[in-house]
């Protein structure tokens, strides 16, 4: 069970919230609305990870996919406030060199 | 020598089962013993290994999963229905998600004499 929202900051800047676990089963869902949500974005995207309790290796492939088609148009994803399982899935899999993580300031 | 304790899941091969999997990894560890970060790292790989066998085998009706109380840890293993998959991870997309297993567990192993059985354990004090 997962849930994913997106926030327009303004200025074409977005923010995608995903919340929950990301695996098996809700992995083609999340695709679709992670593809669709993140579409000709004219701007880096920052993905809130703050209350994602749980990501597998084919949500860590999405979210590669996803990578991909934003550096495409010339921008990045910016990983922010990921907790310690999914930050640690990143490390294992070298996927915190390829995405940029972000911490919360406060 | 006091004997390991079993418990037996026996889910459909199905992928909404596998977070019944994972919920009952966690209770199982906790009773063990097992620390926050080490119940994670259980609960990451039985998604891992359900989700290939979801992939690899998806005429399969069930798997069973045992999880095995040792002195020092949990044994979990998981008895694939279909003998002709020899091995989940075999496939270049696999590679990730070995990379995520082997990294977690202490042990991971496919036995392919007869049934084909994946076991992999989680030593205590050792969370990754």
């Amino acid at each position: 069970m997962y849930e994913l929202s997106v926030i327009n900051n303004g200025n074409g800047n977005y923010t995608i919230v995903v919340s929950g676990e990301i695996d098996t089963c809700s992995a083609p869902d999340f695709k679709e609305k992670l593809y669709s949500a993140i579409g000709d974005v004219p701007a880096d995207v920052v993905l809130d990870f703050t209350n994602l309790e749980y990501i597998d290796s084919m949500g860590l492939g999405i979210l590669v996919g996803a990578l991909k088609r934003i550096k495409g148009h010339g921008h990045d994803i910016v990983i922010k406030n990921a907790g310690s399982t999914v930050k640690k899935l990143f490390r294992i899999t070298g996927l915190d060199k390829v995405f940029v993580m972000e911490e919360s300031q406060s | 020598m006091k004997l390991p304790e079993t418990v037996t899941l026996k889910i459909p091969v199905k992928a909404e089962y596998v977070s019944t999997a994972r919920l009952t990894a966690s209770g199982i560890a906790s009773k063990i013993g097992f620390d926050f970060d080490a119940i994670e790292d259980i609960k990451v790989s039985i998604s891992e290994v359900l989700g290939k066998i979801i992939e690899k085998q998806p005429e399969a009706e069930e798997i069973a999963i045992l999880f095995e109380n040792i002195s020092d840890g949990l044994t979990i293993k998981f008895l694939l229905s279909d003998n002709t998959v020899s091995d989940i991870f075999d496939g270049d997309e696999d590679s990730l998600s070995l990379a995520i297993v082997n990294s977690l567990m202490d042990e991971i192993d496919m036995q392919k004499n007869g049934q084909n059985i994946l076991t992999m354990v989680k030593k205590l004090g050792k969370a990754v």
